[in-house]
């Protein structure tokens, strides 16, 4: 079966169904070898080479202009799609003919002979497992917080392992390839903000991380739109990857996550 | 013959084509904040005194408009599309307000728009047009627009970042939908742009509709009914300023002024009369010099946002004979006589910055070699997000020399570096 990853939560796994095919929704940067980046280029694309290796083709969507470039960056015509995703709402025939295209390029690439190596599962159906987890420990009384951002450069294990061994619970995964939180990059994207707002409330979480990579202007922006508009506190985390047999995360990043679980935590026990 | 600002002065022509209120010493721009204008090497020349002058008083101009009741319509990020259509309105004029991102650099740096922004969250990681952002914030520098009109879908992260953080400081925006332009598959009806790249045709019918619905709000706004030949007629406009652009860009005009010149291509420095009489006079002039034989002509990619770089490249023995800074669509002539809406439509999916990369710099070696560059400068923007994949790109394709360099709105830290690098690019 041919192996798709697909790196935008705006395309659903629902317009994929049915074409014998296994997704894959986001790349595990620790089992991928970066590339050195030039400086400007979003963090998350120092692994696409590897993952593209390693899968028969990519999707990637037009919604932020690092991946539209990052699209011919890869150099691999046939094996990568950029779906031109509109940032209105008023052009949604684009959205149509861009399926259609989506569909017809998985023909193709399904006519194409299958890679050499046989690859095993790991990388798929992660988003499902995830978010069944998440969910599952939801509500077992102990601080919620949610995670949201673009691509995350990390391992999405490694930060709930991280949070829970805090005594904190990751109730929301909202990176790309986790749960979908709405288009950032609609214009204008109030939509989006009303939305989170309401997964704050119904989820219960007592803080939210935005996490992005240093060039990601989107979520930079949209972080600091979060803090005014959230009634919980926000942290934004700025990660571009780890590096193979470091420690997770980083030492800055561990201090700032330790001191917003604390903040939380001391919180929660000021609360009435 | 270039000279300092207390130099050109002496050049102000006698029978200026502005009005008198936007005449005069352009030392009073300096004394006013504007300290740039101390540190440029001015090409001496009554023509190029008016063009000066016709660019530093953008904002009186537009405040005695607002005044003699004109709509003031903001069209941010097209880079030049939408203010041909605005043109149309006899009781409308179009600004462009991304061009703050030249403010830093003017004041050098004595203006709070760039903390301003940073407060809102607009940091060093973003690109100079963040400037834009303080300025609608102070409300100072130009007036706040009455209409605002913006590109989205393939356009800059760090403008579509912008431009919702302006909706949400209070500035409604109605954002239109550019959607990235990409060659046809062989099995899309398509159609074909003026550079010769095959597109879909859904691509032109979709920019066709949002421009009739940014021609429906203007109508609301201006009380005007835009008709098809109203649209002509400021193409045609649009068309014989570009025509003016053409017959500088091929003189042996300094590369400060072209770079000034070009920059009207935008949105006619709010202004079109006064920018063709403007033009006219400079284009006159220009065609009556012969380039520096001592310079290397070289094209350059991308504008600068410390206009005193254009007197570095000539001081390190270099002179622009082509350029790319980032609107050919709004430099190339428009056709006159068809569906003009179709017309706009083509000119917006000529935007080399809604295409790919590779297309852009395909066209940009193509143009250095037709136009005689001995080399290829690639000056990037700090923080632009297009700006990390063009000099690889380049590279790629070129088998002319490159320089890479990055142009902050202030220099003056590093000149020496930066004049060192391109002395050391002109001579090799």
């Amino acid at each position: 079966m041919k192996k798709i990853a697909v790196l935008s939560n705006v395309i659903p796994d629902v317009w994929l169904e049915g074409q014998g095919i296994t997704l894959v929704r986001e790349a595990e940067c620790s089992q991928h070898e970066p590339v050195t980046l030039r400086a400007g280029m979003c963090g998350y694309l120092a692994f696409l080479p590897a993952l593209l290796a390693d899968v028969d083709g990519v999707v990637l969507t037009t919604t932020c202009d690092q991946m539209r470039r990052a699209a011919e960056w890869l150099d691999a015509d046939d094996r990568v799609f950029l779906f031109n995703y509109p940032s209105t709402l008023h052009q949604e025939c684009l959205i149509d003919a861009e399926k259609a295209r989506l569909k017809g390029w998985v023909a193709q690439l399904k006519l194409r002979s299958n890679l050499q190596h046989e690859r095993d599962a790991r990388v798929c159906d992660t988003r499902t497992h995830g978010q069944q987890d998440i969910r599952q420990v939801a509500d077992h009384g102990r601080i919620a917080i949610g995670v949201i951002g673009g691509h995350f450069c990390g391992e999405r294990q490694a930060v709930e392992n991280f949070f829970a061994q805090r005594g904190v619970q990751l109730a929301l995964w909202g990176c790309e390839g986790g749960e979908s939180v709405g288009d950032v990059a609609q214009r204008p994207n109030d939509a989006f903000y009303e939305h989170l707002k309401t997964l704050v409330t119904q989820r219960h979480l007592a803080g939210l991380i935005v996490v992005r990579t240093t060039w990601c202007d989107l979520w930079r922006l949209a972080c600091v739109r979060l803090h005014e508009v959230l009634d919980v506190p926000v942290l934004e985390w700025v990660m571009d990857g780890q590096s193979h047999g470091q420690p997770f995360p980083d030492s800055t990043s561990r201090t700032r996550l330790e001191a917003f679980c604390e903040l939380l935590q001391a919180q929660c026990q000021e609360a009435p | 013959m270039k000279g300092p600002l207390t130099l050109f002065d002496t050049f102000a022509p006698k029978e200026s084509c502005l009005s008198h209120g936007y005449q005069g010493p352009l030392q009073r721009h300096a004394a006013g904040g504007d300290l740039r204008l101390l540190h440029l090497a001015f090409h001496l020349s009554p023509a190029t005194h008016d063009l000066w002058n016709f660019l530093m008083t953008e904002e009186d101009r537009l405040k005695d408009l607002r005044r003699s009741g004109k709509v003031i319509i903001g069209a941010l990020k097209d880079l030049g599309t939408i203010p041909v259509l605005v043109n149309a309105y006899e009781n409308a004029v179009a600004f462009y307000p991304d061009g703050a991102w030249w403010l830093p650099c003017f004041k050098e740096q004595r203006t709070d728009l760039l903390p301003v922004a940073e407060a809102l969250g607009a940091g060093e990681g973003l690109c100079p047009v963040r400037a834009m952002l303080g300025a609608f914030e102070l409300g100072c520098h130009f007036p706040v627009p009455d209409l605002l009109f913006c590109s989205t879908g393939a356009i800059c992260d760090d403008f579509k970042a912008l431009a919702q953080r302006l909706v949400e400081r209070g500035h409604p925006i109605h954002f239109w939908e550019m959607p990235h332009v990409r060659e046809a598959q062989a099995d899309e009806t398509s159609i074909q742009l003026e550079s010769g790249l095959r597109v879909p045709v859904l691509l032109r019918d979709v920019v066709k509709d949002e421009l009739h619905r940014i021609a429906g709000k203007l109508d609301e706004r201006t009380g005007e009914f835009l008709n098809v030949e109203k649209l002509r007629a400021a193409i045609r406009r649009s068309n014989r300023v570009r025509h003016l652009l053409a017959r500088i860009r091929t003189s042996a005009l300094p590369s400060l002024e072209r770079l000034v010149c070009e920059m009207m291509a935008i949105h006619y420095c709010s202004d079109y009369e006064l920018c063709e009489a403007v033009l006219s006079r400079v284009a006159e002039e220009a065609e009556t010099l012969t380039p520096d034989p001592a310079l290397k002509p070289v094209f350059w990619v991308n504008p600068v946002a410390d206009v005193r770089v254009m007197n570095l490249l000539e001081e390190a023995g270099g002179r622009l004979c082509g350029t790319d800074f980032m609107f050919s669509h709004a430099l190339s002539p428009l056709e006159e006589t068809g569906d003009p809406f179709d017309t706009l439509a083509r000119m917006a999916l000529s935007d080399p910055m809604a295409g790919t990369t590779r297309a852009r710099m395909k066209l940009c070696l193509e143009e250095a070699k037709r136009c005689g560059a001995k080399g290829i400068i690639v000056s990037r923007i700090p923080g632009a997000s297009h700006c990390a994949f063009e000099a690889s790109m380049l590279a790629s394709l070129s088998d002319l020399p490159l320089l890479e360099i990055e142009v902050s709105s202030l220099t003056d830290s590093y000149a020496p570096a930066l004049m060192t690098r391109l002395q050391g690019f002109m001579e090799s």
